[in-house]
């Protein structure tokens, strides 16, 4: 008995072990004309699929294969627990280069229904040090996070009424930043593998709800700390923002999923938004996120109002940003400036040939009642 | 034969003696023509009064003093006026078609010691650096951006002769309708070059419009710079910059909700522009130009012309 119960063991092992190799594949093209033509889905039931490339050499170097493989064995390994989680890597035979292939990376991730791809190049150093630059583009944002806020507009503030009314408000952050270029590192692609398994896990847990995105929000946030302890503030900015954001969403969702410490994650979510505000000046992301953390944390609308002009100012042409501008100017009462923001938000979508956001038309129906008649 | 020898000789001469003479200025010439009519006018007053006239070698030399200047005044004025063609046509060939973004880059001036394979090598390198900067363009500059071409400008061939610099760059601008110019020296060692990158005066009214880049090597490969160095966040966000500029002059013209759009396509464009070499932000070049307080004035009054305030 023991001996088929060692058989037993062995064979589910051997199993475990095969579904875990089945969710990486390195596939070698040879015909440079594969990428024109209609390509069959691999892993089509993965839930986060990543695709990469053969990194792009220069002159005879064949590192490129060689860094893009060790970054499919890594991610590999990282993500041997994320059931759903799949990679494909496409290289090319020894002798030919990637650059000969007609490849557009959006193109071929969309095909194969990933979530995000990556490519990039390396160029070898005099000392014989690849640098390495790599790119990544997500082909479906993962969600982001929102919050919803109290206001009470008084007898003042809305003369027609002549009475308090309370209002209730959303603050809603989606992930709007969705390209990302790395800064270029020597040779390691280590802290790339731990970047892209935890945007991986961040992708899982934020398509579940309580305790079920429990461990991958954990695993998340643990391989985002991990990247963000590998990478020097000098040597990549612009990542580490990013790396700090997704940190802040993670724990904001952990504060759904673990009420009892809700105020903890929500400080520590505080910590990482500023932080990634600090890295990155730039990113209209960040006072979203900001504001979602603040209103969560029950910061006066005032305070909210400041951290979403920001975003607005940092992101004109964002017609959602803007609609949380109006929406949060409804609620303080200054009804006027809300309607103002609502005709930007439109003429903002309109320039950029963008269809009208819903919620310009409910938010205008739902202030009509307190626009005042001269 | 020594007579038909003699005669060989001075025609043998003749063209470089012309060549010489056109090599003269406009009032030289004038003043010799007149010198050498007046010489003939004398000879021929004193014949015309019945009294003799000059000696055969002071006429000789008044004849040959207006067959010279003249003839040098006017291969000097065919000369000036192929000149003159062939630089319309150099402008006609490089000029850019209205409403595209090039980005212009002339040969570096090279070390005047170099042999023709080490000159033909140095221009081989200036290929690599325009293919390297192009695809740096191609792939890292966001959607907002319409996609500048880098073209090579060829400065043997130019009317720039003598090289472009701080005196002439905006004048080439503006003749070849560019955004924005590069330029450079190698140095003498040869192995490192110094590279310029200039800004239309017309766009860039407040900040430095000639903006020093940093020294590279010109004997590595050209991406290691633009590509993988610190040259990159350089040339993509002055590029930017100079597209950013020229969207807002663009709305400074126009009128209505054109000029509404154009303003909000310049906000946005200055802020993608910060965001895309944020690595780099505390670049002292960057700091002087992205950066600057003038850019935060103009995205200001971008959002005040707008009429999109937050």
């Amino acid at each position: 008995m023991k001996r088929y119960a060692r058989l037993w063991t062995g064979a589910w092992l051997a199993l475990c072990c095969l579904s875990v190799a089945r969710a990486g594949q390195i596939v070698e093209v040879q015909d440079p004309r594969y990428f024109e033509s209609q390509q069959k889905v691999i892993f089509p039931n993965a839930e986060v699929k990543l695709v990469t490339f053969e990194f792009e050499t220069v002159g005879d170097d064949q590192g490129g294969k060689q860094r893009a493989k060790e970054l499919h064995d890594q991610f590999l390994a990282k993500i041997h627990d994320l059931h759903g989680g799949a990679i494909i890597t496409f290289v090319t035979p020894p002798g030919q280069k990637i650059e000969s292939y007609r490849v557009q990376a959006e193109q071929v991730a969309k095909q194969q229904h990933a979530q995000m791809v990556l490519w990039g190049k390396i160029l070898l150093d005099r000392g014989g040090t690849p640098l390495i630059s790599a790119r990544l583009l997500l082909i479906e944002a993962p969600p982001g996070i929102s919050a919803n806020y109290h206001g009470v507009i008084d007898e003042a503030a809305v003369d027609t009424h002549g009475m308090p009314v309370g209002v209730r408000g959303v603050i809603d952050a989606p992930v709007t930043q969705l390209r990302m270029d790395f800064s270029t590192v020597e040779n390691d692609v280590t802290a790339l593998a731990y970047y892209l398994s935890g945007l991986a896990r961040y992708y899982k847990a934020a398509a579940r709800e309580g305790s079920q995105a429990l461990r991958w929000l954990n695993s998340s946030i643990q391989d985002f700390k991990a990247y963000v302890e590998r990478v020097p503030e000098s040597a990549d900015r612009g990542a580490l923002s990013q790396a700090h954001l997704y940190l802040a969403r993670a724990y904001v969702r952990l504060a759904d999923v673990e009420q009892a410490r809700s105020a903890a994650h929500l400080a520590v979510a505080r910590g990482h938004a500023e932080q990634s505000a600090q890295l990155n000046p730039f990113d209209a992301g960040v006072p979203t996120v900001q504001a979602v953390i603040a209103a969560r944390q029950g910061a006066p609308l005032a305070d909210l109002r400041t951290l979403l002009i920001k975003a607005v100012s940092l992101a004109p042409a964002d017609g959602n940003a803007r609609v949380n501008l109006a929406m949060l100017s409804g609620a303080q009462g200054k009804v006027s400036e809300a309607l103002r923001q609502l005709d930007n938000a439109s003429f903002v979508q309109e320039a950029q040939n963008k269809a009208p956001l819903p919620s310009v038309k409910t938010l205008r129906q739902q202030l009509a009642p307190f626009v005042k008649t001269p | 034969m020594d007579g038909v020898d003699g005669a060989w000789s001075y025609l043998s001469k003749l063209p470089q003696l012309l060549n010489e003479y056109s090599g003269f200025s406009y009032p030289l010439l004038a003043v010799l023509s007149v010198a050498g009519i007046l010489i003939l006018i004398l000879h021929f007053y004193r014949k015309h009064g019945g009294r003799e006239g000059l000696t055969v070698s002071a006429v000789t030399l008044g004849a040959l003093l207006l067959f010279f200047s003249s003839s040098g005044l006017f291969l000097k004025y065919v000369g000036s006026m192929q000149l003159e063609r062939a630089r319309l046509a150099f402008i006609a060939a490089h000029r850019v078609p209205q409403g595209e973004h090039w980005l212009l880059v002339f040969d570096f001036s090279l070390p005047a010691n170099l042999d023709a394979a080490m000159r033909a090598q140095y221009l081989k390198r200036m290929e690599n650096m325009v293919a390297a900067m192009s695809e740096v363009l191609w792939e890292d500059l966001p959607a907002d951006f319409k996609q500048p071409r880098v073209v090579r400008v060829p400065t043997s061939n130019s009317p720039w002769q003598e090289g472009v610099g701080q005196d002439n760059f905006d004048q080439i601008i503006d003749e070849l309708n560019a955004f924005e110019i590069m330029w450079g020296n190698v140095h003498e060692e040869g192995d490192q070059a110094k590279a310029f990158l200039g800004l239309s005066r017309q766009l860039a009214k407040d900040i430095d419009t000639l903006i020093p880049l940093r020294d590279f090597s010109f004997t590595q490969n050209p991406r290691r710079e633009h590509q993988f160095g610190d040259g990159y966040y350089r040339l993509l966000g002055l590029v930017a910059l100079g597209i950013c500029l020229d969207t807002y002059h663009r709305a400074q013209q126009a009128t209505g909700d054109e000029r509404r759009g154009l303003y909000l396509q310049a906000l946005e464009q200055f802020n993608k522009a910060r965001e895309l070499v944020n690595n780099r932000r505390d670049d002292p070049i960057l700091q002087r130009t992205l950066y600057s307080g003038k850019i935060d004035a103009l995205i200001q009054l971008s959002f005040t012309e707008a009429g999109l305030t937050p």
